[in-house]
C-alpha cells in the first residue's frame, strides 16, 4: 500500500480522535483556563466515569452495539442510593450497601433488557434507547408515586411535602465523595482519588479476565457469527442476555460511582444523560459499533471530558453569549457521534464493497485474463 | 446418588450461600456504616440531679474535641453503634472516657455530659426535634414531573437538557 | 370463523388489547366527570394535529430507508417557513399556505444532503438519523439566536435580537384549517373539517404517489434492492427522492401542528416531536421496511386517542396528574413493541 493510501486510511481510522484534539486544544486559549486546572479536572472525570464505560464494552463484544440500555443500570443504582440515604447509611457503607440493593434490581432489568433486545436482533441501539425511556417512566412512576406510599421511606427529609414520592434533589452528603477519600493521593499538583481508580484498575483486570473465560469466547463467537455461534452450539440468546446483565449490573455500580462524586442526585434527571456521554466517550476513543477495547474507554473520557471542560467557555469567549457556547458544545457532542457512527458505517460498507469486487477480480484472473494479475504484480513491484 | 440430583442440589445449596452473604452483607454495612448524630449536651438538670460543667474538652471516637461551656450544646456525626467519648475538665484536668452504645435505628441521640460525669445511668436518650423544618425548595405543589414551559401537548419530555457535568 | 381469526393475526392482537382499550376509555369517560364531547373532539384535533408528520415518515420506510429519525431535519424547515411567514407578517390561510412555500427550498436542500448522507451508511441509518439529527437542532439553536430576525412579536423583548422559544402565531395563521367550515355542536365540541380534509387529500395524494410509476419504484427499492437494481431502478435515487419527500412532508407537518396548536416552537422542541410519530406510524401496524395509508390513520388515531383519553380518565380516577409519566410509558411502550415484532415476509 502506498504512503499515501496509508495515512488517508490512518486518518480515516483515528478521525474522531484527531477532530477531537484540534477542537480541544484550539479552545484552551481562549477558554482562559490553566492546563493544571484542566488536568485536575480530567483526573476526577477519569474516576468519575470510566467506570460507566468500561460497562459498555462486554455488549460491543457480544455483537449487540452500544448498550443504550445501560441506563437501566444507572437507575438501579439510584435506587439503590436513595434506600442508602433513606435508612442513614454513611460513608462507604453506604456505598456498598447501595450496590447491594441496586444489585437485584440491575439483574431484573438487565434481563428485560437482554430479553427485548433479543426480540429485536439487529436494531439493539435503537430498542435499547426507546428501552430506556420505557423503563424511565416506569421509574418515575415508582420514585414519585409508590416511594413515600406503597414502599415506606423512613425520612421525612427525603420525601416530598405532599407525602409520597421522593424529592427532586437528593443531598448525598452522607455518601459523598466517601468512595474518592477513602485513599486520597496527592501527586504533584494533583488530587488523585485513588480508590476510585483501584476499583476501575480492578474492573479492567476482570474485563481481561472474562474475556479468557469460555463464556467471553462464547460472546466473541456470538459478536462475530451469530449463526456460525449457534452452529457451534453456544447458547446465543442466553449469552447474549448474560453480555446485557453484566453490563447493566457494572452500569449501576458505575452510576453510584459517579454520584457519589458529584454529591447530589437529580432524582428524575441524573440517568437521562448517562447513556449518551458514556456512548460519546466510547465512541470519540476510538470504539465503533463491532469493536471497542479498554484503551478506547480512556482515551475516550480524556478527550470527551477535555473538550466539554474547555469548550463552553471557548464558546461563551469566542460567541460572546454563554448560551450559544452550551449550544455549541452539545453541536459539536452529538455531531462528533453522529460523525463516528457515519464513518464507522461508511468503512464497513466500503470493506464490503471491496470484499465484492476483490471476489470478481479473482473469478477473472483464473479465467485467462491475466490483466489483472500483472497490474497487481505491478503494484507490488512499486 | 445419581449425577443429577447432586448437581441440583449442589446448585440450590450455592445459591442458598449466595443469598445468605448478600443478605448478611447489606446488614453488615447497615450495622457499621449507619449514621447517627450525637448531641452533645452541656446543661443543667431541672431536678437539679446535676450540673453543668463551665469548660470541658470533649471528643468522640478520637476525634477533633470541641470545648463546651455552661448551657452548650453541639453535635457530632458518627458511623456505627459503639463509640467512646472522651472528657477532659478544664479546671481539675481530670480525664474521662467511657463508651456507650447507640441504638440502630436512633437517628439522633442526645447524650448529657453531667450526666455522665455525675454516673446517672443512662447518659444518652433518644432525641426527638420539636419540629422539622424542610427547606422552601419543597414548597411547591408536585404532582407530576416538573414540566417545561409551555406546557406543550404530546411533547415527550426533554431529550436534550443542558449538559452539567 | 377462520376469517375472524385470519383478521386478528393480520391485525396484530396488541392492537386489537389497544383498540378495545380505547374503547373503555370512551365509555368509562363520562362515568369519572370527563365531557365525552370534548374528549372526541380533542382527540379529532389531535389526530389532525398529528397526522401529516406521521404520513412523512412512510416515503423513507417504503424506500427501506428505515424509520426517519432524523424528521428533526423536515421540521427544521417548516420552522424556517413558519417563522419567514410571521417576520413577513403575512395572515390567514394566505400565510399558511406562505409558510409552507417558504418552508419547500430549505426541505428540499436538507433532504437532498441528508439523503445523500443516509445512502452512504445503508444498514445503519436509524441510530445515525437521530444523532444527525439532535447535531442539527443544536446548530439550529444557535441559528435562531443569531439569525436576523426582527418582528417584535417573535423576538426576545428585551435584547430585541434572538428568537423566543415560543411564538404564539395568534393573531397570523391560527387555527386557519380547523376553522376552516368547521361543525360546532354545542360548546365543547369542533369538528375541524378544514383539518381533517387536508389530512385526507395529503394522505389520498400519498397513495397515489405510491402508485405511480416513481411510487412503486421506491417501494421496490425497499423490499427487494437486489430486484430493484436488476430492473435498472437506481437504489440511491430512489432513497435520495423519499428522504427529500420524507423532509418536505415533515415541513408540512409541523406547519398543520402549528396551526392547530397555536405555538410555534423552536431550539430544542423539534427533537421530541419525533419520537411520538414514529410511536403512531408503528402502532398502525407498519414494520420498519413497510408502510400503508391504513398505518398511518389508524396509528395517529390510536396513539393520540390514547395520549389524549388515559391521562384525563386516570387523573379523574385516581385524582392525580400521573400524565406525563403515563405518556412517557405508553408512547415508548408502542414503540418497544413495535421494533420486537418479528418482519413478516407476506404483503
Amino acid at each position: 500500500m502506498s504512503a499515501q493510501k496509508k495515512l488517508g486510511r490512518f486518518i480515516s481510522e483515528y478521525a474522531v480522535v484527531i477532530i477531537f484534539t484540534v477542537i480541544t486544544v484550539a479552545c484552551i486559549k481562549p477558554s482562559g483556563l490553566s492546563l493544571t486546572y484542566i488536568i485536575q479536572e480530567i483526573i476526577t472525570r477519569l474516576g468519575r466515569n470510566s467506570f460507566l464505560v468500561l460497562s459498555l464494552l462486554l455488549p460491543i463484544f457480544a455483537g449487540m452495539g452500544l448498550n443504550f440500555g445501560m441506563t437501566l443500570g444507572a437507575m438501579a443504582g439510584q435506587i439503590g442510593l436513595i434506600f442508602a440515604v433513606d435508612w442513614g447509611i454513611a460513608g462507604w457503607q453506604g456505598l456498598v450497601f447501595a450496590v447491594l440493593v441496586g444489585l437485584p434490581v440491575s439483574l431484573l432489568l438487565g434481563w428485560v433488557c437482554g430479553a427485548v433486545m433479543n426480540k429485536a436482533k439487529g436494531r439493539e441501539m435503537v430498542t435499547g434507547y426507546i428501552l430506556a425511556f420505557f423503563i424511565n417512566g416506569i421509574y418515575q412512576f415508582v420514585v414519585l408515586y409508590m416511594m413515600g406510599s406503597v414502599i415506606p421511606l423512613r425520612s421525612a427529609a427525603i420525601t416530598l411535602s405532599r407525602g409520597y414520592g421522593v424529592r427532586n434533589t437528593l443531598n448525598l452528603e452522607s455518601v459523598r465523595q466517601s468512595l474518592d477519600t477513602l485513599l486520597m493521593l496527592k501527586i504533584g499538583p494533583f488530587m488523585v482519588p485513588g480508590a476510585a481508580f483501584i476499583v476501575i484498575a480492578l474492573l479492567c483486570v476482570f474485563i481481561v479476565w472474562f474475556k479468557k473465560t469460555k463464556l467471553g469466547q462464547d460472546m466473541r463467537a456470538v459478536g462475530q457469527d451469530m449463526a456460525v455461534a449457534d452452529a457451534a452450539g453456544i447458547p446465543v440468546e442466553r449469552t447474549r442476555i448474560v453480555a446485557i446483565l453484566i453490563s447493566t449490573v457494572l452500569a449501576c455500580i458505575g452510576q453510584i460511582i459517579f454520584l457519589q462524586n458529584m454529591g447530589n442526585l437529580a432524582t428524575y434527571n441524573a440517568h437521562d444523560q448517562t447513556g449518551f456521554f458514556a456512548v460519546a466517550a466510547i465512541l470519540v476513543g476510538g470504539a465503533s459499533v463491532t469493536k471497542a477495547n479498554i484503551p478506547n474507554v480512556f482515551v475516550g473520557v480524556i478527550l470527551l471530558h477535555a473538550m466539554f471542560i474547555v469548550s463552553p467557555l471557548a464558546g461563551q469567549r469566542l460567541f460572546g453569549s454563554a448560551m450559544i457556547g452550551e449550544y455549541f458544545r452539545q453541536f459539536i457532542g452529538y455531531g462528533v457521534i453522529a460523525l463516528s457512527l457515519v464513518l464507522y458505517a461508511w468503512r464497513s460498507r466500503k470493506a464490503i464493497d471491496n470484499a465484492r469486487a476483490g471476489l470478481r477480480q479473482g473469478a477473472a484472473g483464473s479465467s485467462g485474463a491475466s490483466g489483472a494479475v500483472d497490474a497487481n504484480n505491478k503494484g507490488a513491484a512499486k | 446418588m445419581s449425577a443429577v440430583p447432586a448437581s441440583k442440589t449442589r446448585k440450590m445449596v450455592v445459591r442458598g450461600l449466595l443469598l445468605v452473604v448478600y443478605v448478611g452483607l447489606a446488614a453488615f454495612m447497615l450495622l457499621i456504616g449507619r449514621q447517627h448524630t450525637i448531641l452533645i449536651d452541656n446543661k443543667s438538670a431541672e431536678d437539679g440531679s446535676y450540673e453543668a460543667i463551665d469548660g470541658i474538652l470533649v471528643s468522640v471516637d478520637g476525634k477533633e474535641g470541641a470545648e463546651y461551656y455552661s448551657g452548650d450544646r453541639d453535635k457530632a456525626t458518627v458511623q456505627g453503634q459503639s463509640h467512646k467519648i472522651r472528657i477532659e475538665v478544664f479546671s481539675d484536668g481530670t480525664v474521662t472516657e467511657k463508651t456507650f452504645k447507640v441504638p440502630l435505628w436512633e437517628d439522633m441521640t442526645i447524650l448529657s455530659v453531667p450526666k455522665l460525669l455525675a454516673g446517672i445511668e443512662p447518659f444518652n436518650e433518644k432525641f426527638v426535634p420539636l419540629t422539622v423544618v424542610l427547606p422552601a425548595e419543597d414548597q411547591q405543589q408536585y404532582t407530576s414531573l416538573p414540566a417545561e414551559e409551555p406546557a406543550a401537548e404530546g411533547v415527550l419530555e426533554e431529550l436534550l437538557p443542558v449538559l452539567s457535568q | 370463523m377462520p376469517k375472524l381469526k385470519e383478521f386478528i393475526a393480520d391485525f396484530g392482537w396488541p392492537r386489537i388489547i389497544i383498540f378495545f382499550f380505547l374503547i373503555s376509555l370512551f365509555i368509562a369517560a363520562p362515568f369519572v366527570g370527563v365531557r365525552l364531547d370534548a374528549s372526541i373532539s380533542d382527540v379529532l384535533n389531535r389526530f389532525g394535529q398529528y397526522a401529516i408528520l406521521v404520513l412523512a415518515l412512510v416515503p423513507m420506510v417504503q424506500a427501506g430507508c428505515g424509520l426517519n429519525f432524523g424528521m428533526a431535519l423536515g421540521i427544521v424547515a417548516g420552522l424556517l417557513g413558519s417563522t419567514l411567514s410571521l417576520q413577513f407578517g403575512m395572515k390567514g390561510m394566505f400565510g399558511f399556505l406562505g409558510a409552507i412555500v417558504l418552508a419547500t427550498p430549505f426541505s428540499l436542500i436538507f433532504g437532498f444532503m441528508y439523503g445523500k448522507l443516509l445512502n452512504k451508511v445503508k444498514g445503519e441509518e436509524m441510530t445515525i438519523a437521530m444523532y444527525v439529527g439532535f447535531s442539527f437542532v443544536m446548530l439550529m439553536c444557535i441559528m435562531w439566536l443569531i439569525l436576523p430576525y426582527n418582528n417584535p412579536t417573535m423576538v426576545w423583548g428585551y435584547a430585541g435580537k434572538g428568537l423566543r422559544t415560543t411564538i404564539s402565531v395568534e393573531n397570523y395563521w391560527n387555527k386557519v384549517l380547523n376553522d376552516f367550515l368547521a361543525i360546532r355542536i354545542g360548546r365543547f365540541f369542533v369538528f375541524p373539517t378544514g383539518l381533517l380534509l387536508f389530512v385526507a387529500a395529503a394522505a389520498g395524494g400519498m397513495w397515489m404517489f405510491l402508485r405511480s410509476k416513481t411510487g412503486t419504484a421506491m417501494t421496490a427499492v425497499g423490499s427487494n434492492p437486489d430486484y430493484a437494481r436488476a430492473s435498472g431502478i437506481s437504489v440511491d435515487k430512489m432513497r435520495t427522492i423519499s428522504v427529500v419527500l420524507s423532509t418536505f412532508l415533515g415541513a408540512v407537518g409541523i406547519i398543520v401542528y402549528e396551526q392547530s396548536f397555536g405555538f410555534i416552537q423552536l431550539y430544542s422542541a423539534p427533537s421530541p416531536m419525533v419520537f411520538p410519530a414514529i410511536a403512531a406510524l408503528l402502532i398502525g401496524g407498519a414494520s420498519v421496511n413497510k408502510a400503508t395509508m391504513v398505518n398511518v390513520v389508524v396509528g395517529t388515531f390510536l396513539f393520540q386517542g390514547l395520549l389524549t383519553m388515559t391521562p384525563s380518565v386516570i387523573n379523574s380516577i385516581l385524582q392525580t396528574d400521573m400524565s406525563e409519566v403515563i405518556r412517557i410509558i405508553v408512547s415508548n411502550g408502542m414503540i418497544l413493541y413495535a421494533l420486537t415484532r418479528k418482519t413478516k415476509v407476506t404483503k
